[in-house]
C-alpha cells in the first residue's frame, strides 16, 4: 500500500494486509504519523498525541505477538481516543483546565479491551468540555475544525475522533454518547458513529457527564470497521453495575456479514414528527438516500407527538446528573489544584471550580443543581423522567411492529465556527434528532448519506435494545448504496 | 421530667466485612498508613463506579430482622449531596425516603425493661451508606489548625444508619436502649464496637413540644447519657428564665462535658437526593430474607430464655451473662466441661468478671480459658482448696491464664487434709501464742482466733474442720495438763 | 408559561443565581453573570414546555432504561495493585495524609 493507502485505509483491509506481513504495521503508523504532521495544525484534533517513538515500541510488541500466531482482532490499528476516557499513563483531560495534567492511575475497561486486541492508542482527542457541547467549540484549549471545510465545527462533543478519522489521523476512535456526541460528528464528518445499547459498552473509565445516558461509542470510517471495533470492546463488565449481564464477546462483523448475504427485508419506521424542521438540501439528501431504501424494504410513516418534549426532558436529566457527577471536583485528590492553608473549604473549591470550569459546564451544573433543589425537583427533574417514560413507551409499541427507525442525524449542515454557540437553545437543539436514543437506551447509528453542498449529511437509524446487528445492517446498504462517493475530505 | 423526648441517630460500621460497600479495598483499615487502603473508586476518580457488597446487604438484614423492622422489597441507594473535605465525590451513596426510593427497611422496634417495666422504642428506617474519610488537624484543633489533614482509608466503609422516633424519655433509657441495641449487634456478629469509630451517635432532644436540639457525634453510650443530662438541663435553664430555646446542632465536648453550638439549623442542607443512576435497584426477595433468618446467630433475648432452659440458671444470672456476649460465649464453653452449671455462673458473674474490670482486660485479650474456671471448680468441689484460696488466685488465672491445677501445685497452695501435717502446725501456732490459749480454755469461742491463726499461717490451707477438731484435742490437752 | 410569570415566581434571577452558586460552589465572572441572566430565562421557559403535558402523576419516572438489577459482589479483599504515588499523583501531601483546607468557615 501507499502512505495515502495506509492513511484512508479501512481497519478491515489493514487486519487483512498485516496478517500476512506483520512488519507493514510500523510503515503503517510512519504513514499516519507523517499525516498527522501534515494536517493536524489545521485540523487540531488531537489534545495529546503519544510520541511516536513510544507508540512504535508498543507496535513492535503487537508484530511480536502476530508473528508468534496470536490472534489479535485489531492488531497494530491506530485509534484515537476521546479525551474523557481514563487511559492510564496518558493525560486525560475532558478537555478542561480542570483536568489539563490530571494523568489516571488506571484504564477504562474500553481502553483495556482495545489493547488486548492489540489495537495502538495514539493519542486523546478534543472534545467539548466534559463533553457538554454539539460542536467541540467549549473545549477549554482550541476548538477542532471540520475537515470537509475548516470554517465549520466538525460537531460534538467526540469532535476531535471524528475529525481525527476524516483527516485519516487514525483508522478507529471511540467517542463517547450522551445526547448524540458520537452521532452528531459522524454526520457531519461523513463517518460513521453507533452509539450502543445503554449497558452494552463498560462505561468504567469513562469520565461521567450523564449517568444515566453516556455510552461509549465506536467509530470508523466504514461500518465493517464501526462492526470489528464494537466486538472489541461490548463485553460484560463486573465493575459496571450498569452493564448488561452477557457471555462473552459478539461477533458483530461476522453477523453483519451474514445479514448481507442473507438480506432480509426490513420494517422502517419514519416518525414523522422528526423529519421536520430541517435545512431543505440536508432533506434532500436524506429523502433520496431513504427513498432508495425503501424502495427494497418496508417503510411507514408513524406519528409520535410526544417527540416534541424529548430535547427538554434530556437536558433536564442531562444537566441533574451533570452537576452530580462533577461535584467531585475540588481539586484535593486530582486535578486543578489552589493554596489550602488558611482557606476554608468553601472558599478553596469556589475558586478550584470557578477556575477549573468553562462557562458552559458551569451553567449546566448551575442549572443541575437547580433541577434537583427541593422545591423544584418534582417539577422539573421527576417530571423530565416521567416524561422519558412515556417516550420509552412510545417507541416500544413501534419496535414491536418495525425493526428500526430511520431518522436524520442532524437537522442541518455543519454550521460556522462561532455560529451555533451564541444561541443556547440553538445549540441544544441541533440535539433534536439525537436525544431520543440516550432518553430511552436504544442504540442508533450514523452514516454517510451524502453530501449537501459539499458538506456531509447523516443518516441515523435507531433499534431496540441489543439491536446493533440490524444497525449495521442498516448502515452497510447505505453504504452501498453510496459506493463510488466521494469520502475523502478536501484536505 | 415533663415532655422529654428524645430520638438517637445511630451509625454503626459493619464491621464484620471484610471490604467496603463500593469497592474491594481490605476493611481493616485502623491503625494502617493513612490513605494506604484505598482505590480508585474509593477516591472518587472521575470515571470510576460502584459495585454492591453482597455481605453488607446480609447483615443489614440481620439487624433489620433482629429489630422486628418491615424490609423494603427493592434495595435502593441515593445520592446525599454536601461538599466536604473528607467526602471524595461530594455525595455521599446512601439510601432515602423519597421518589424512586425507600430506605432498607422501616417500622421496627425494640423491647426494653427498665426499672421493670416494659419499654418499646420504635425504629424508624435503617439505612446502608458508606463511611467519609477522616480528618484530622495538624495543631489537634479543628479551630486553630491553617489547614487539615486526610486519610480516605475509611472512606467507603459500610455504615448502617439506625434511627429512632423520639420514643426515648430520659438519659437513663438512651443508655439502656444503646446498651441492648449493641448487645444485639455484637450477638449478630455485625459490629464490634470495641473497635475505635466504629459506632457514633446523634441524639435529638425537645423539651416540651419546643424546638428539636440535635447533639452531633458522640462517640460513647456514657457520654450519650451525660450529653443528654447536660441538654435538659440546659434547655430546662433557659425556659424558667422565660427564653425561646433556639432549634440548633450542637455539638458535645467530652472533655469539659458541655454542649455547644455547631452551627445554626435554620438553614436546612439541601441535598438534593436522587437515585442513584450507577446503581440499578436489586429485588430483596422472600426467599432472601428467609436464608438470612436462617443463618442467624442467636439473639439476646433468645439467649437468656436458652440460658434458662437449658442451665437451670436464673433470669438474673442469665441476663448478667449474656449482656457482654464474650462472657455469654465463655459461660457455655465452660459449661461443656463443668456441669454445675449455678456455681459457674455465679463465680462467673461475681470474682470473675471482677477482675476482668479490674484489669481492664479486653474480651480478645483475655488469657483465661473457660476450661480454667472449670477445673477450679472442680478442685473445689473435691475439696482441695478452700474458697478462700479459690478467691485468692482467680486474679492471676485471670490476668495470665495460668491453669488453676499447676498454680496451686506450685505455690503449694493444696489444703492441708494431712493430719499429722496440721497436728504439727496446730501446736506450733498454740505454742506461739500462749494468751491465745488462755482465751480459748476460758471462753470456747474464742477458738475462732486460733482457728484464724492456723489459717494464716496456712495461708488459708488448713482443712477448717480438722483444725478446729485438732486445736480442740489439744486445748484438751492443755486442760489435762 | 411565559417569562413573567416564571420571573415573578423564582424572584429575582440574580438571587437565583447566587443561590445556585452557593448551592454548587461556583462563581460566575461578572461576564459570565450577565449573560447566565438572559440564558437563564431562555433555558427555563425551554423546560417549561413540558407543562404542556399536563397532570402526569400517573406515569412512573423512569430512573434506569435497564431491565437490571445492580450485582452483587463476594466479600473478598483485593489489595489496589496501583502504587499509592501513581493513586494520588500530582496532590498536596504531608506525609501520607491529604492536604486540604481548613473544615470551619471564618
Amino acid at each position: 500500500m501507499t502512505k495515502l493507502d495506509y492513511v484512508y485505509a479501512s481497519a478491515t483491509e489493514l487486519l487483512t494486509y498485516f496478517r500476512s506481513d506483520p512488519d507493514k504495521i510500523l510503515d503503517y503508523l510512519e504513514a499516519i504519523y507523517d499525516r498527522i504532521r501534515k494536517v493536524e495544525a489545521k485540523v487540531r484534533s488531537y489534545i495529546t498525541l503519544r510520541s511516536r517513538e513510544e507508540v512504535e515500541r508498543e507496535a513492535e510488541n503487537v508484530v511480536k505477538r502476530l508473528k508468534q500466531g496470536e490472534d489479535l482482532a485489531l492488531a497494530g490499528i491506530a485509534v484515537a481516543v476521546k479525551d474523557n476516557i481514563s487511559t492510564r499513563g496518558i493525560r486525560t483531560t475532558c478537555a478542561s483546565r480542570m483536568l489539563e495534567n490530571y494523568v489516571p492511575p488506571y484504564d477504562a475497561t474500553a481502553v483495556k479491551l482495545l489493547k488486548e486486541s492489540g489495537a495502538v492508542i495514539i493519542g486523546k482527542t478534543n472534545m467539548d468540555e466534559f463533553a457538554m457541547g454539539s460542536t467541540t467549540e467549549t473545549s477549554a484549549f482550541f476548538p477542532t475544525r471540520n475537515p470537509w471545510d475548516l470554517e465549520r465545527v466538525p460537531g460534538g462533543s467526540s469532535g476531535g475522533s471524528a475529525a481525527a478519522l476524516a483527516a485519516g489521523e487514525a483508522s478507529l476512535a471511540l467517542g463517547s454518547d450522551t445526547g448524540g456526541s458520537v452521532r452528531c460528528p459522524a454526520a457531519f464528518t461523513a463517518t460513521v458513529g453507533l452509539k450502543p445499547t445503554y449497558g452494552l459498552v463498560s462505561r468504567f473509565g469513562l469520565i461521567a457527564y450523564a449517568s444515566s445516558l453516556d455510552q461509549i461509542g465506536p467509530m470508523a470510517r466504514t461500518i465493517a470497521d464501526v462492526a470489528l471495533l464494537l466486538s472489541v470492546i461490548a463485553v460484560h463488565d463486573p465493575k459496571d453495575s450498569t452493564s448488561i449481564p452477557r457471555n462473552g464477546k459478539t461477533d458483530y462483523y461476522f453477523k453483519l456479514e451474514e445479514l448481507m448475504s442473507s438480506r432480509p427485508r426490513l420494517r422502517i419506521a419514519v416518525v414523522k414528527e422528526l423529519w421536520r424542521g430541517l435545512e431543505e438540501d440536508v432533506e434532500r439528501v436524506l429523502h433520496r438516500i431513504l427513498d432508495r431504501i425503501c424502495g427494497e424494504h418496508t417503510c411507514d410513516e408513524v406519528s409520535i407527538p410526544i417527540t416534541r418534549y424529548a430535547l427538554p426532558a434530556y437536558y433536564i436529566i442531562a444537566m441533574a446528573e451533570a452537576s452530580s457527577n462533577l461535584a467531585r471536583y475540588d481539586g484535593l485528590r486530582y486535578g486543578l489544584h489552589v493554596d489550602v492553608e488558611g482557606r476554608s473549604w468553601i472558599e478553596v473549591f469556589t475558586e478550584v471550580r470557578s477556575r477549573g470550569f468553562g462557562f458552559e459546564v458551569k451553567k449546566r451544573i448551575a442549572l443541575g443543581a437547580f433541577i434537583l433543589s427541593a422545591g423544584y425537583q418534582e417539577q422539573y427533574y421527576i417530571r423530565a423522567l416521567r416524561v422519558r417514560r412515556l417516550l420509552k413507551n412510545e417507541f416500544d409499541r413501534v419496535f414491536k411492529r418495525f425493526d428500526l427507525v430511520a431518522l436524520p442525524s442532524m437537522p442541518i449542515k455543519p454550521p460556522r465556527l462561532g455560529e451555533a454557540i451564541t444561541d443556547p437553545i440553538k445549540l441544544y437543539t441541533m440535539d433534536i434528532d439525537t436525544v431520543i436514543a440516550n432518553l430511552i437506551g436504544s442504540p442508533a447509528i450514523s452514516v454517510p448519506a451524502g453530501l449537501a453542498a459539499t458538506l456531509p449529511v447523516g443518516i441515523q437509524f435507531m433499534g431496540p435494545p441489543l439491536s446493533e446487528e440490524k444497525l449495521l445492517y442498516a448502515g452497510a446498504l447505505v453504504e452501498e448504496l453510496r459506493r463510488g462517493a466521494a469520502l475523502k475530505p478536501p484536505i | 421530667m415533663g415532655d422529654v423526648r428524645i430520638g438517637l441517630e445511630i451509625h454503626v460500621q459493619i464491621t464484620a466485612l471484610k471490604t467496603k460497600l463500593f469497592c474491594p479495598c481490605p476493611a481493616d483499615y485502623r491503625g494502617k498508613e493513612p490513605n494506604s487502603h484505598v482505590c480508585p473508586v474509593c477516591l472518587g476518580l472521575p470515571g470510576v463506579l460502584p459495585v454492591i457488597n453482597r455481605d453488607a446487604v446480609k447483615y443489614a438484614a440481620m439487624v433489620a430482622i433482629a429489630l422486628n423492622c418491615k424490609i423494603s422489597d427493592r434495595l435502593v441507594f441515593v445520592r446525599k449531596h454536601y461538599f466536604y473535605p473528607d467526602m471524595p465525590k461530594n455525595y455521599q451513596i446512601s439510601q432515602y425516603d423519597g421518589v424512586g426510593s425507600t430506605p432498607f427497611c422501616r417500622e421496627g422496634f425494640l423491647k426494653l425493661t427498665i426499672n421493670g417495666h416494659e419499654k418499646i422504642v420504635r425504629i424508624r428506617r435503617i439505612n446502608i451508606e458508606e463511611d467519609p474519610g477522616r480528618i484530622t488537624y495538624p495543631t489537634g484543633d479543628i479551630a486553630t489548625s491553617p489547614y487539615s489533614l486526610i486519610d480516605y482509608n475509611r472512606a467507603g466503609i459500610a455504615l448502617l444508619e439506625i434511627v429512632t422516633e423520639p420514643d426515648i424519655e430520659s438519659p437513663q433509657e438512651a443508655r439502656a436502649f444503646l446498651t441492648k441495641l449493641i448487645n444485639i449487634l455484637e450477638h449478630l456478629g455485625v459490629t464490634d464496637t470495641s473497635l475505635e469509630g466504629s459506632f457514633r451517635v446523634d441524639a435529638n432532644i425537645s423539651l416540651g413540644g419546643g424546638s428539636r436540639v440535635e447533639i452531633k457525634n458522640i462517640g460513647s453510650i456514657k457520654d450519650v447519657e451525660r450529653a443528654l443530662a447536660y441538654e435538659i438541663l440546659r434547655q430546662r435553664t433557659i425556659i424558667e428564665r422565660g427564653g425561646i430555646v433556639r432549634r440548633e446542632t450542637r455539638h458535645w465536648d467530652p472533655v469539659r462535658k458541655v454542649t455547644i453550638t455547631l452551627r445554626a439549623k435554620e438553614v436546612e442542607e439541601d441535598y438534593r437526593y436522587f437515585p442513584d443512576p450507577d446503581l440499578p435497584p436489586v429485588r430483596i426477595t422472600s426467599e432472601f430474607i428467609v436464608s438470612v433468618r436462617r443463618s442467624m446467630p442467636e439473639l439476646p433475648d433468645m439467649r437468656i430464655e436458652r440460658f434458662m432452659k437449658q442451665y437451670g440458671l436464673d433470669r438474673y444470672h442469665s441476663t448478667v451473662l449474656v449482656s457482654q456476649k464474650w462472657l455469654a460465649d465463655f459461660f457455655e464453653e465452660a459449661a461443656k466441661h463443668y456441669t454445675r452449671y449455678k456455681k459457674l455462673a455465679d463465680i462467673l458473674i461475681t470474682d470473675f468478671l471482677r477482675w476482668v474490670n479490674e484489669y481492664g482486660i479486653k474480651p480478645h485479650e483475655l488469657r483465661a480459658r473457660p476450661i480454667h474456671i472449670a477445673r477450679l471448680l472442680e478442685l473445689l468441689d473435691k475439696g482441695l482448696i478452700s474458697i478462700k484460696i479459690a478467691k485468692e488466685i482467680m486474679p492471676e488465672i485471670v490476668r495470665s491464664g495460668s491453669d488453676p491445677e499447676k498454680l496451686i501445685r506450685t505455690r503449694g497452695l493444696l489444703r492441708i487434709t494431712n493430719r499429722d501435717e496440721l497436728q504439727q502446725i496446730v501446736r506450733e501456732v498454740m505454742r506461739s501464742n500462749p494468751k491465745a490459749v488462755e482465751d480459748a480454755l476460758r471462753n470456747p469461742r474464742a477458738i475462732n482466733y486460733i482457728v484464724g491463726l492456723v489459717m494464716k499461717r496456712t495461708r488459708g490451707r488448713a482443712d477448717p474442720k480438722l483444725t478446729i477438731e485438732l486445736i480442740k484435742n489439744e486445748l484438751q490437752r492443755y486442760k489435762a495438763s | 408559561m411565559g417569562c413573567s410569570h416564571l420571573v415573578k415566581e423564582l424572584g429575582d434571577i440574580e438571587d437565583v443565581i447566587r443561590h445556585l452558586e452557593r448551592l454548587a460552589l461556583i462563581k460566575f465572572t461578572d461576564d459570565e453573570r450577565v449573560k447566565l441572566s438572559s440564558e437563564i430565562r431562555k433555558i427555563l421557559n425551554f423546560f417549561n414546555q413540558l407543562n404542556e403535558l399536563g397532570d402526569l402523576k400517573d406515569v412512573e419516572p423512569l430512573f434506569h432504561v435497564l431491565d437490571i438489577e445492580s450485582p452483587l459482589r463476594d466479600d473478598e479483599p483485593e489489595v489496589c495493585s496501583i502504587p499509592a504515588s501513581e493513586l494520588l499523583s500530582n496532590v498536596l501531601r504531608e506525609g501520607s495524609y491529604v492536604k486540604g483546607p481548613r473544615t470551619v468557615t471564618g
